[in-house]
């Protein structure tokens, strides 16, 4: 079985105030191409879960593995690297850097990564944005376009340098129905055209039903 | 006739020199770390504003080394610029002091303000400017380094 991410047997604890489990012993595989959302009530430990998986937290017992690597035990720099050329995340708040134009915030991640020069990177930023619709919008500043727009050059943004894998934190929650419906439909047209596996925590039932699989988790269990 | 050396006559002269040259030291070191914790009054608080920004590098893939150059280069630039400027202004003012007339019986050949342009100051000055500034970037940078991302982000 060739899962693109791999959880197994994750503990996590939360030591203040009190100590309290919130994961117990949560297995699961993402294939590739794979558009899956996670489901479940405030606290049961989804969003705790997705940090996990992204790398950003590494306070967790078991083990991640990416691409068949392990992942669990690297340091930070090597994690910072994988967090950045293979996965891209999205969050509910679209955290754009508000001095910078749409084309250089999505062009971030890429000069990072430094595989490619500037010229080419500013190419395939525009790319990102045309199959977003926004191309209009590339030399405007991140503070000056709607709530809808920001969130479309954030799904840029991750896209910058085609990760394996999209997570996401509740991407829809501050968008209106109609932006929300845009945003599902460009992540299955990812996921069908281009093979990229997603993984989104989500409270939005419409949003949920639509995709491949839904996990449910309670009290930091999934539900089988 | 009373013949007396010039280093018995300058005596007096001498350790008025010694003490002045003193206090001008101190008072200027006393002034530039006051500069310095301005510095890093203003970086810490540049940290607070820029958090969500640091977690979102660190969530696109930035280190926490590549968060702390960043504000380690501000602090630098900061003096940098802040150094030159102050030696452009020093030389300005200095030359113009330079032009101001002065005359006292005690130093008969000296018609304007006697002003030192010593190179040395100059470098003296820009070398304390950036030391100061690169202390006062060490321990904020160091705390963008250790934010964590996740925290931040799950504040909102």
């Amino acid at each position: 079985m060739d899962y693109v991410l791999e959880a197994r047997n994750i503990d996590k604890y939360f030591k203040k105030p009190v100590l309290f489990q919130v994961l117990k012993d949560v297995s699961f595989g993402i294939e590739k191409g794979e558009f899956t959302s996670i489901m479940g009530k405030s606290g049961c430990g989804k969003s705790t879960l997705l940090y996990i998986l992204s790398t950003m937290d590494t306070d967790y017992d078991g083990e991640l593995f990416i691409n068949g690597k392990l992942i669990t035990g690297q340091d930070q720099r090597s994690l910072s690297r994988l967090r950045n050329e293979h996965i891209g995340f999205v969050f509910q708040f679209h955290y754009l850097l508000a001095e910078f134009t749409v084309l250089e915030n999505v062009m971030l991640p890429a000069k990072k990564l430094g595989t490619y020069s500037n010229e080419e990177i500013r190419v395939r930023a525009m790319e990102k944005l045309r199959m977003l619709g926004i191309e209009k919008l590339a030399l405007k500043k991140a503070s000056q376009i709607s709530g809808g727009e920001k969130q479309r050059v954030a799904i840029a943004r991750a896209l910058i340098n085609d990760p394996s894998i999209i997570m996401g934190d509740e991407p829809t929650g501050n968008l209106d129905s109609h932006n929300a419906a845009n945003v599902f439909n460009i992540f299955k047209q990812l996921s069908v055209d281009q093979g990229l596996s997603l993984l989104i925590v989500t409270h939005d039932d419409d949003f949920a039903k639509k995709t491949d699989r839904i996990i449910e988790m309670s009290d930091g269990r999934i539900l089988k | 006739m009373n013949a007396v050396d010039i280093n018995t006559a300058n005596a007096q002269f001498e350790t008025g020199t010694t003490i002045r040259n003193l206090i001008t030291y101190a008072v200027s070191f006393t002034l530039l770390v006051v500069a310095g914790f301005g510095i890093y009054n203003i970086l810490n608080m540049l940290i607070y504003e820029k958090m969500n920004d640091i977690a979102i590098l660190k969530a696109t893939g930035f280190s926490g080394n590549d968060v702390q150059y960043i504000f380690m280069s501000q602090a630098l630039i900061i003096g940098i610029i802040g150094g030159v400027l102050g030696l452009l202004l020093g030389l300005g003012l200095s030359l113009l002091i330079d032009q101001a007339p002065f005359e006292t019986d005690s130093l008969p050949t000296i018609t304007t303000y006697p002003v030192n342009h010593d190179p040395m100051f100059y470098v003296i000055g820009i070398v304390f400017a950036l030391i100061s500034t690169f202390l006062a970037g060490v321990l904020p940078s160091r705390k963008a380094k250790k934010i964590d991302a996740v925290q931040i982000i799950r504040g909102q």
